[in-house]
C-alpha cells in the first residue's frame, strides 16, 4: 500500500503527464526536517520532489494570483490543505482565478505542526467534490478549541479593555506586510497602504499608522477570511491577527449566516442581498 | 492659490436666531485661502444671489462656498448663480448649516463654533474640487410599453400621438386588459367595452405605435435613453400575416370545455341545455370578439394536437392556411429610449385550491368550495352584455336568477391578519355599482353590503354609493362576516351590524366577494428585470410619494396604473398620461444631460494599468447595473487584465461602489478621495486634533 506522500506525488505525475496542468505548486523538504518550502514541479519525472507531512505549513493558494507565475504557466494545480481550498473558492468567486485553469489537490493535515499529526491525501479532485467535503466533513471542525477560545475571550471583554488590548499589540506592529504577502486574499495590484495621494494610511511604523493599516487589513478581510492562519504565522512580532480575523468572522457568521470559501455559488453579504438579511445593525 | 468665496445665510430667523453669522463671516475671512466672507439675510434672494456675482468677478474667485440650508435645497440655485457669473457651477458647494446645526441646537456660541466648522470643511473640499462638465447622453426616440390594459394603451396613444415612436408589449393575446372585462364603470355607468374599444383599435392602427400582442418582455439592458430590451414572442401558432379573423377555427375547434379567462372562469348552466355551460373558451382563441388584434392564438396546453398529437381541425378549416403547429418562441431585440411599466393587477384568490374549479378562494367564506360564491370580477362578467349569459344574472349552481344577494367588501383588504395591510380602493365604489346594475336588472331582488368604511372619495362618487342606499334600496351593515355555509340551497351569511350592536343572519343566493386588488404574479420578476424597486406587497414603488409618482427610482423607468397601487379607471388614465408627458418630455431633446457626479475607475501607469484588479465587488453592490467589464489588452490584442468600467449613463452617483472597493481603484467625480481627506482633516483643526 502507498503511503499518502506516494499518493500526492502519484497524483501530480498524473496531472503533469496527462497535460492536464503545466505547473503543480506543492510542498518541498526545507533546509531542517521540520520545515517545507514551496516547490513548483513541472515535470512529471520531478514530481517525487513533493513531500507531504505535518510541516507543510504555507497557504500555496497565494501563488495562483502570483501574476509572474501565471504568465509562465497558465494551467496549475496546488496541493492544497482543506483551509487552502476555501482560499480557492473565494478567488474563484472574486474572478481572480478561472475554475477551468486550476486543479486542487486536496490534502488534509489533523494537526499542523504536531510531527505525529495524520496526513492524508483527500480522494476527492473536483471542485464540487472538494466544497461538499469541505461542508461536510471540515467546517465542523474548521477551529480547534484552543482558537474558539481565544474568540471567545475577546468577545467577552469590555469594548474598552479590547481596544487597549489591540493597541497594544497593534504598537508592535513593524509594517513589514508579510501578513500581507502570506495572505492568499491580499492580491491587489496596488494595496491602499500604498497610496499617497491622499494618504490615508500613515506609512511608518507609529500607533496611529499600525492602527489604521491593521484595522483597515481586517475589514477587508471580514467575510472573506478563509482561516488559514498564514498572516498570524508569518508575523515576526506574533501580533495574534487570526483573532481579530476570526472575530470578524464570526460576526460575520451571526449576522448573515455566512461563511467564506464553502460554497462558490454563495456569494459574501457584503456584496450580497437576501430578502430575509439580518438589519438590526442599521440604525 | 485659491480664491474662495464664504457666504453665509441668515436664513431670516432660521439661522440667524440661533448662529451668529456676523462672527462666523468674521472667523471665515481669516480662514487660509478665503478672500471674500460675507454674511445676509436671504443669500437666495436675487439681491443674496447677486452679491455672489458680483464676488465672483471682483475677487476673481476659484470657489465658492454657500454657508446655508440643505444643498437638497438650494444648491441648484447657487451653482447656477455661479455659472451665470462665469464659475464653474460644480466649485460651489453648499455648507449645511441650517438642518445640520440651527436647527437642532439651543445654545449660540455651541451652533456658531459647530457653524463654523461645518464651513471650514467645505471651503477645504472646495479647493480641491475640479471643474466638471455635465454627461451628454444621446436619446433613442422610442418608447416602450409594458402592458396593453387601458394604463399602457392610454401611455402608448400619448406618447404616439407627441410623434414618438412605441412599442406596446401585451402577453395577452388581445391588448384590453381588465377594464375589457367589465360591464359598467362608475360613478356614470357607461359600458366599459364602448368607451376603452375605441381606443384598442385606435393603438391597432396608429402608425406610430407597434402592436406585439402574445409577447413578454425577456430581458432588459442599458439605460435611460439607450435601453436594449429583449422580447419574446411566444409562439401563436396562427401566422398573423395570413389570419383575417373570420373565426372559423373557432368554431370548429373540438376543444370547447377550457373555462374563459376572460370570463375569470365563471361558468353558468345554460338554460337550454341543463347539461351543458356557459363561460367555456375553445383550445384556438381569442379572448373575446372585440379582440385586438382579432385573430386568434392556440392555447397549446389544452390543444388536443398538441396534447395527443391527432386533430388539426383548425389548419384544416382554415381559408388561407394560417394555423401554423410548427411555430417556435421568437426573441426580438429593440433598441427603447424609455419605458412606461403597465402591468396591472390580478384579483386575489384568497384560500385553498378547489378541484375543478379555476379560481381558489377563501376559507371561512366558502370562496372556491361553492360556486355560488363568486369574486367582484366574476360578477362583473355576469352582468356584462358580452358575458357567458348575455347580461343575464344567473347563479352558477343551477342558473336561476338570485334574488338576495350579499356583496363583501375588504375581503383581504386592510386585514392585517390574513390578508394585506392595505386598501384595495375600487371596491367600495364596485360593490355600490353591482347592487345598482343588480338592481336595475332585477328589480324585485334584494342586495345586502357588508362593509368596514364607506371609501367614496372622489368627484360624485359619494352621490353615487348614496344613490346605491337611497335609490336602489341596498342594505349597507356596517361589519364583517363571520362565515358562510350553505343550507336548504340557499347561503347563509353570518355577521354583524355593528351599528345597531345585533347579529345578523341573511339567508342569500349569491354572494360576491371584493377580494384584494394584488400586484401580477410575476410583478416581482419583472421589477428585477428593469432593476427597479418594489414594496412589500410587490407594488412597484414610484421615486417619490407626493411629487415624483409616476417615475421609478431607475432613471427612463415610469410607472402607469395598478402596477404601482391600487387605483380606479380615471386615476389610472391620468397616472398614464403623466407617465407618456414625462416620457414625452424626455424625447423632446436629442441628448440628455446628466449630473457630472458619478463614479470613476482610475487607469495607471503600465504594468498595473488600472488600480482595478477586476474583483467585481462592485459589480454586485451596484443598484443601477452601472458596472460593466472591460478588457485591457496589449498591442497584439491580448488581454492584459479585465478590470470595471463605469458606466455614466446609468451611474447614479451613489457611491457605493467607491466605498466598497478595496483598493480605492473608484473615486465618485464631485466627492473624490482629495476632497474628502481635506474635508475629514479639517474637522476639529481648530482644536488642533
Amino acid at each position: 500500500m502507498s503511503t499518502p506522500e506516494q499518493e500526492l506525488r502519484e497524483r501530480a505525475r498524473e496531472l503533469l503527464e496527462g497535460d492536464e496542468v503545466d505547473v503543480v505548486v506543492g510542498y518541498g523538504q526545507g533546509n531542517r526536517p521540520d520545515r517545507t518550502t514551496p516547490v513548483f514541479v513541472t515535470a512529471a519525472a520531478a514530481a517525487d520532489q513533493l513531500v507531504l507531512n505535518p510541516f507543510c505549513r504555507n497557504d500555496l493558494a497565494a501563488w495562483l494570483t502570483r501574476k509572474d507565475l501565471r504568465a509562465k504557466f497558465p494551467r496549475m494545480a496546488i496541493v492544497a490543505k482543506e483551509p487552502d481550498i476555501r482560499a480557492v473558492v473565494v478567488l474563484i468567486q472574486e474572478t481572480q482565478i478561472d475554475p477551468g485553469a486550476v486543479r486542487v489537490i486536496g490534502v488534509r493535515i489533523d494537526r499542523p505542526g504536531d510531527p505525529d499529526s495524520p496526513c492524508t491525501v483527500l480522494p476527492q479532485t473536483t471542485l464540487d467534490e472538494l466544497q461538499q467535503h469541505l461542508r461536510d466533513d471540515f467546517q465542523p471542525r474548521a477551529l480547534t478549541a484552543e482558537q474558539l477560545g481565544a474568540v471567545e475571550k475577546l468577545e467577552q471583554l469590555p469594548p474598552a479593555e479590547r481596544w487597549a488590548y489591540w493597541r497594544k499589540q497593534f504598537d508592535k506592529c513593524l509594517r513589514c506586510y508579510a501578513c500581507r504577502s502570506g495572505c492568499p486574499m491580499c492580491y491587489c495590484d496596488q494595496c491602499i497602504a500604498q497610496m499617497n495621494q491622499p494618504q490615508w494610511l500613515d506609512t511608518s511604523a507609529h500607533p496611529l499608522g499600525n492602527m489604521a493599516w491593521n484595522i483597515t487589513r481586517a475589514f477587508h478581510l471580514a467575510g472573506r477570511c478563509i482561516n488559514c492562519g498564514e498572516c498570524e504565522r508569518v508575523c515576526p512580532v506574533d501580533i495574534p491577527l487570526m483573532a481579530l480575523n476570526r472575530f470578524l468572522a464570526r460576526q460575520v457568521r451571526d449576522q448573515f449566516d455566512f461563511q467564506a470559501g464553502y460554497d462558490v455559488e454563495e456569494y459574501q453579504p457584503f456584496a450580497s442581498w437576501k430578502p430575509d438579511d439580518n438589519e438590526d445593525f442599521i440604525l | 492659490m485659491s480664491r474662495i468665496g464664504v457666504f453665509i445665510c441668515h436664513c431670516g430667523e432660521n439661522i440667524g436666531g440661533v448662529v451668529h453669522c456676523d462672527q462666523m463671516a468674521e472667523a471665515l475671512a481669516e480662514h487660509p485661502g478665503v478672500v471674500v466672507s460675507v454674511d445676509y439675510k436671504y443669500m437666495c434672494s436675487d439681491p443674496g444671489q447677486n452679491l455672489i456675482k458680483e464676488a465672483i468677478e471682483k475677487h476673481k474667485l476659484t470657489g465658492v462656498v454657500v454657508s446655508a440650508c440643505s444643498p437638497r435645497m438650494h444648491e441648484p440655485t447657487f451653482r447656477t448663480a455661479c455659472a451665470e457669473a462665469g464659475l464653474n457651477p460644480f466649485l460651489c458647494e453648499m455648507a449645511n448649516i441650517r438642518e445640520h446645526c440651527s436647527w437642532v441646537h439651543a445654545d449660540r456660541d455651541e451652533a456658531t463654533r459647530k457653524a463654523i466648522e461645518l464651513c471650514r470643511m467645505m471651503v477645504e473640499k472646495v479647493k480641491n474640487n475640479q471643474q466638471l462638465q455635465p454627461i451628454h447622453v444621446p436619446i433613442t426616440k422610442r418608447a416602450l410599453v409594458i402592458g396593453g390594459g387601458i394604463a399602457g394603451i392610454q401611455a402608448a396613444l400619448d406618447i404616439a400621438n407627441a410623434g414618438h415612436e412605441v412599442v406596446l408589449v401585451e402577453r395577452d393575446a388581445s391588448i384590453g386588459g381588465h377594464m375589457l372585462q367589465l360591464s359598467e364603470t362608475f360613478p356614470t355607468l357607461d359600458c366599459s367595452q364602448c368607451i376603452l374599444t375605441p381606443r384598442m383599435v385606435e393603438v391597432a392602427r396608429h402608425p406610430k405605435i407597434t402592436l406585439m400582442t402574445w409577447c413578454e418582455v425577456e430581458k432588459v439592458d442599458g439605460y435611460i435613453g439607450n435601453f436594449e430590451v429583449t422580447v419574446r414572442k411566444k409562439a401563436r401558432s396562427v401566422d398573423m400575416e395570413k389570419c383575417t379573423g373570420c373565426g372559423a377555427c373557432m368554431l370548429k375547434c373540438p376543444s370547447k370545455k377550457i373555462p374563459s379567462e376572460f370570463n375569470a372562469g365563471i361558468l353558468i348552466p345554460d338554460p337550454e341545455n341543463p347539461r351543458k355551460k356557459l363561460g367555456y373558451r375553445t383550445a384556438i382563441y381569442t379572448p373575446c370578439p372585440q379582440s385586438v388584434p382579432n385573430k386568434p392564438v392556440i392555447d397549446r396546453a389544452n390543444c388536443i394536437k398538441f396534447t395527443k398529437g391527432k386533430c388539426g381541425v383548425c389548419a384544416k378549416i382554415c381559408p388561407t392556411g394560417a394555423v401554423d403547429y410548427e411555430q417556435e418562441d421568437e426573441l426580438v431585440v429593440e433598441q427603447i429610449g424609455a419605458i412606461v411599466v403597465a402591468t396591472g393587477y390580478q384579483v386575489w384568490s384568497v384560500a385553498k385550491a378547489a378541484q375543478d374549479y379555476p379560481y381558489i378562494g377563501y376559507g371561512e367564506y366558502g370562496y372556491g368550495t361553492h360556486p355560488d360564491i363568486i369574486d367582484g370580477l366574476q360578477f362583473e362578467r355576469l352582468l356584462s352584455a358580452s358575458g357567458p349569459t348575455g347580461g343575464k344574472v344567473m347563479r352558477p349552481s343551477d342558473g336561476k336568477e338570485p334574488e338576495t344577494v350579499v356583496f363583501l367588501s375588504c375581503v383581504g383588504s386592510r386585514d392585517n391578519e390574513k390578508g394585506f395591510t392595505y386598501c384595495s380602493k375600487i371596491c367600495c365604489m364596485y360593490l355600490a355599482k353591482h347592487a345598482m346594475l343588480y338592481q336595475h336588472k332585477v328589480h324585485h331582488g334584494q342586495t345586502f353590503n357588508f362593509y368596514m368604511d364607506i371609501r367614496a372619495g372622489g368627484k360624485t362618487y359619494d352621490e353615487f354609493s348614496r344613490r346605491t342606499i337611497e335609490d336602489d334600496g341596498c342594505i349597507y351593515l356596517r361589519g364583517r362576516v363571520s362565515r358562510i355555509y350553505p343550507r336548504d340551497g340557499k347561503l347563509v351569511v353570518q355577521g354583524a351590524d355593528t351599528l345597531s350592536n345585533a347579529q345578523v343572519e341573511v339567508e342569500a343566493d349569491l354572494v360576491v366577494l371584493a377580494t384584494a386588488m394584488i400586484p401580477q404574479p410575476d410583478a416581482e420578476e419583472l421589477a428585477q428585470k428593469l432593476r427597479i424597486p418594489y414594496d412589500k406587497d410587490r407594488f412597484l414603488s414610484e421615486a417619490h410619494p407626493k411629487l415624483r409618482p409616476v417615475e421609478s427610482q431607475t432613471a427612463g423607468v415610469y410607472l402607469a396604473g395598478t402596477c404601482q397601487g391600487p387605483r380606479d379607471i380615471p386615476e389610472t388614465v391620468a397616472q398614464a398620461s403623466g407617465a407618456a408627458s414625462k416620457v414625452s418630455a424626455l424625447f423632446s431633446a436629442d441628448e440628455l444631460e446628466r449630473e457630472p457626479m458619478v463614479a470613476e475607475v482610475h487607469r495607471a501607469a503600465p504594468p498595473i494599468f488600472s488600480i482595478c484588479f477586476g474583483c467585481f465587488f462592485c459589480e454586485r453592490v451596484c443598484p443601477y447595473g452601472a458596472i460593466e467589464r472591460e478588457e485591457i489588452t496589449a498591442r497584439d490584442g491580448s488581454v492584459i487584465k479585465t478590470v470595471a468600467k463605469v458606466n455614466e449613463g446609468l451611474c447614479a452617483g451613489c457611491g457605493l461602489c467607491a466605498a466598497s472597493c478595496r483598493a480605492n481603484a473608484i473615486t465618485l467625480k464631485g466627492f473624490n478621495d482629495e476632497q474628502m481627506f481635506a474635508v475629514v482633516n479639517a474637522i476639529g483643526e481648530e482644536e488642533g486634533f
